[in-house]
This record gives C-alpha cells, structure tokens and sequence, in this order.
C-alpha cells in the first residue's frame, strides 16, 4: 500500500524525488515544495494543488497503512513514519487523557519529509570525527539542514573504514530503510526511546560507538553520559544554528560544559547540501 | 439398458442436484460466516501482540470464496477513495449487509484499545452469526438435499 496524494501531486512527487526535501500541506492552502533548498508552490496542469481537510485524512490513514491503531504511539507525538523512511509531521487537534495527548485527529496541515541518502555527503565530517580515534562528537544543525543525512552517510563510513559496532538508536525511524547502505557493521534500533537504546542496548549489543539523532530532554542528556562514561564512543546530533545555541539549552549545557564531547559540529544548509560552518575540538 | 431407464436416471440426478444446489446457499453462508469470524480473531491476535497492519491480515486466505472476495474488495476500497462499495454476497440480508459494511468501516480507524474493543465486540455477534448458519444449514440444508433426492426418486419412479 502506497501514500495517497491529491491529483498531480504524486505526478510532482515521482519527477522530482531524488531532489525533493519537504512537501507543506496546509488544508486548503496551496501545497508547497522544498526541492533543492528552494520553496516553490506545486501546480498540475497550471493551477496550484489545494488539499482539502478529507484528502489530508486520507494521506494520513494511508501513510498508516489504513491501521491507525499501529502507528498511534507515533501519532500523538506529532508524526508517522512510513516504510519508505517518509516522516508524516502531523497537525491537528490534539485528544488528551489525564494531561497526556491520547492521539491526534481533524489533521490540519502535514510537513513531509523525504529522505536522502547521499553517499559521500559527510566524509569531511568523517575526517573530523575519526581521525585517529573515533570522537564523541555533537553535530549542531537548524531542522532541514541535513542532520540526519549526515548522520545516515557517517554511520556509513564509520563502518565501511572502521568495522567498529554501531548501534543507531533510531528513534522516529528516519536514519535507515531497507534501500540504505550503512555498511556491515551497523545495529539499528528502530522506534524507541532513547532512553531504552541507551540503558538497555549498551548492555545487550555491546556497541563501540552510538549514533543517535535529535537530542531534546534531560533523558536524553542522561543516556550520552551514561554511554561515555560507559567508554562508548557517541555521535549525536541536536537543533541549533552553533555553538552557542547549544549552551542555551539547559539539557545540554552540563554535558557539553563537563566536556563529555570532544568535538562539536555545527552545520548550515545551501541550495543543494549542508556544509560545516563552525568546528569546535577539545571542547573546553 | 432401455430408453426409460436412462431418462429415469437422468431424473433421478437433476432432482437429487437440484436439491444440493438449493442447499448450497445455506452451506455458503455458513462457510462465509465461519470465515468472518475466523477473520475477526485473526486479527485480534495480531493486534495483541504485534500491532500489524490491516494488509497483513488481509493476505490470509479463508475457507468461504465469497468472504476472499469481500477482502480483496475491501483491500480496494481502502486503497482508493473512489472505489465501489464491497461485494458482499447475495445470501446476506439488508440487515447484515448494514453490519458487515459496519465492521469493516470500522477497521484500522482508531487506536489500538479502541480497535480491540471493536473487534471483542463483534465477535459475540458473529459467533452468534455463526451458530444460527449451522442451524439453518442443519434445518433447511439438509431438507433441501432430503427433498431433491425425493423428487428425483419419485421421477424415477414415474418414468420407469
């Protein structure tokens, strides 16, 4: 079962797949396009595609593989994930229960994500972090910028150079598809909490180094120490524009300040692809 | 073997197939049913433990040809927004006809204690759905087999 889309937009969404990056729709507003950096409102036939409230269920339910109750625990934190590493951003009115969101129905509006593997996209990253040894690294990025296809091309060469053991703690299932190459040498742990990928998989998958995308709490914060101080090697990556947008965020702020990272990246988006903007090692 | 003879076999088979292709209805429905419910407790047990999706229950194959071709038209219809109505079979009342399109309206919509409840519900109903298919097979099925097995043996009879 594939997505539905609205006429001409799965016409738009095939011709432009390899360049495509986010696709907006807002109900009844004209849906509009990321492709290669550059926003742009997608026409069929002259006229700009408008999505109605029904059309926007429906690319939902089938993004769920019309099973909703499969994909709920990923609904009411904000999203959907397909099998084809699609991630759903959904909006809508938020159904709670005893203060915590139950689920979400009467979708509004949709941020879709397509990812990219683009082999080769972070060997300098790669000669930043494993030169010599591998080091516990922060990659500092706004969202759109290329964190994750970072992260997806460094797994890669990490295993394809090093053989270390990888364990990729992917958490909203994005990092890593079927039709990805991550090397030999890569575990994925797939739709859990970080939480658990830390506490528990360091102890029954023995990984050298973890990759782990999108820090956002004090759990999170808590797993990179645990990891380090367990002598594994971690890469992670956080929303930020730079350096000092980390130290904003209280979370972050005592494992960077107890220098926990050796080496902090931050990374900026032109038309087409990131590029490092800021590298700081030894960080102090 | 003479004229009479043959055309008092002859008779005597259309009678007898004529009452178990009357009785078939009644034997259709129970398998149909039976393969309802069969379907309704499939996917309960992969919605307790796994969590699949409704494709994966929907790959199975059931006993009932008509129940399969309900599936593949529901598999259809939920594919596509414009697709026909599902094919439900000729044996099923307006009655029944409401209840199926019901259930099945009701798959895959919501989340996963709602869904279960949903399918708990409805296996009462089809386990009673069930049990009344055996009784009217047993009631009518077999009568209908009875009866053209005596027409044809009166034809022949007759012929002879």
């Amino acid at each position: 079962m594939s997505i539905f889309f609205p006429d001409g937009l799965e016409r738009f969404i095939q011709l432009n797949r390899t360049k495509l990056n986010e696709i907006r729709i807002r109900c009844n507003k004209p849906i509009r396009a990321l492709v290669e950096g550059k926003w742009q409102i997608v026409t069929y036939k002259g006229t700009s595609i408008v999505a109605n409230k029904s059309q926007i269920v429906q690319i939902v339910k089938s993004a769920c593989e019309n099973s909703i109750y499969a994909y709920n625990d990923t609904i009411k934190k904000g999203y959907v994930t397909t099998m084809d590493g699609i991630r759903l951003g959904i909006c809508g009115k938020c159904i709670t229960s005893e203060g915590d969101v139950f689920t979400i129905t009467d979708f509004t509006s949709l941020c879709i994500r397509f990812p990219n593997q683009i082999i080769g996209c972070s060997t300098e990253i790669y000669k930043l972090v494993c030169n010599e040894n591998i080091k516990n690294t922060l990659i500092i990025s706004p969202p759109g910028a290329g964190k994750t296809t970072a992260l997806r091309d460094l797994a890669r060469l990490i295993s394809i150079n090093t053989y270390q053991n990888i364990l990729i703690i992917d958490e909203r299932e994005e990092i890593y598809n079927e039709s990805y190459d991550l090397g030999e040498t890569c575990d994925i742990l797939q739709n859990c909490d970080k939480k658990f990928g830390f506490f528990s998989a360091i102890r029954n998958l023995c990984p050298n180094v973890i990759i782990v995308d999108e820090l956002s709490n004090e759990n999170d914060a808590y797993g990179i120490e645990f990891a380090i101080a367990s002598g594994v090697k971690v890469i992670a990556s956080v929303h930020g524009n730079n350096y000092n947008d980390i130290l904003k965020k209280r979370y972050l702020k005592k494992i960077v300040e107890n220098k926990y990272f050796d080496c902090i990246i931050s990374l900026n988006r032109n038309d087409d692809l990131f590029f490092i903007s800021e590298v700081i090692e030894n960080v102090c | 073997m003479s004229v009479e003879i043959l055309l008092a076999i002859c008779l005597f088979l259309i009678g007898s197939c004529s009452g178990i292709l009357f009785s078939k209805k009644y034997s259709n429905r129970l398998a149909f049913y039976k393969s309802l419910r069969q379907f309704n407790c499939d996917f309960l047990n992969e919605l307790s433990y796994t969590k699949k999706t409704i494709g994966n229950v929907l790959s199975k194959k059931y006993v009932s040809q008509a129940f399969n071709e309900l599936l593949v038209s529901f598999k259809l219809k939920i594919g596509n927004q414009n697709a026909s109505e599902l094919k439900l079979p000729k044996f099923c009342n307006e009655t029944e006809i409401i209840e199926i399109n019901s259930y099945f309206e009701n798959l895959g919509g919501t989340d996963y204690q709602t869904q279960r409840n949903i399918l708990l519900s409805y296996e009462t109903n089809f386990l009673k759905k069930v049990q009344d298919a055996i009784d009217e097979n047993a009631k009518y099925g077999s009568l209908l087999k009875k009866t053209g097995v005596v027409i044809g043996l009166i034809a022949f009879v007759i012929a002879v």
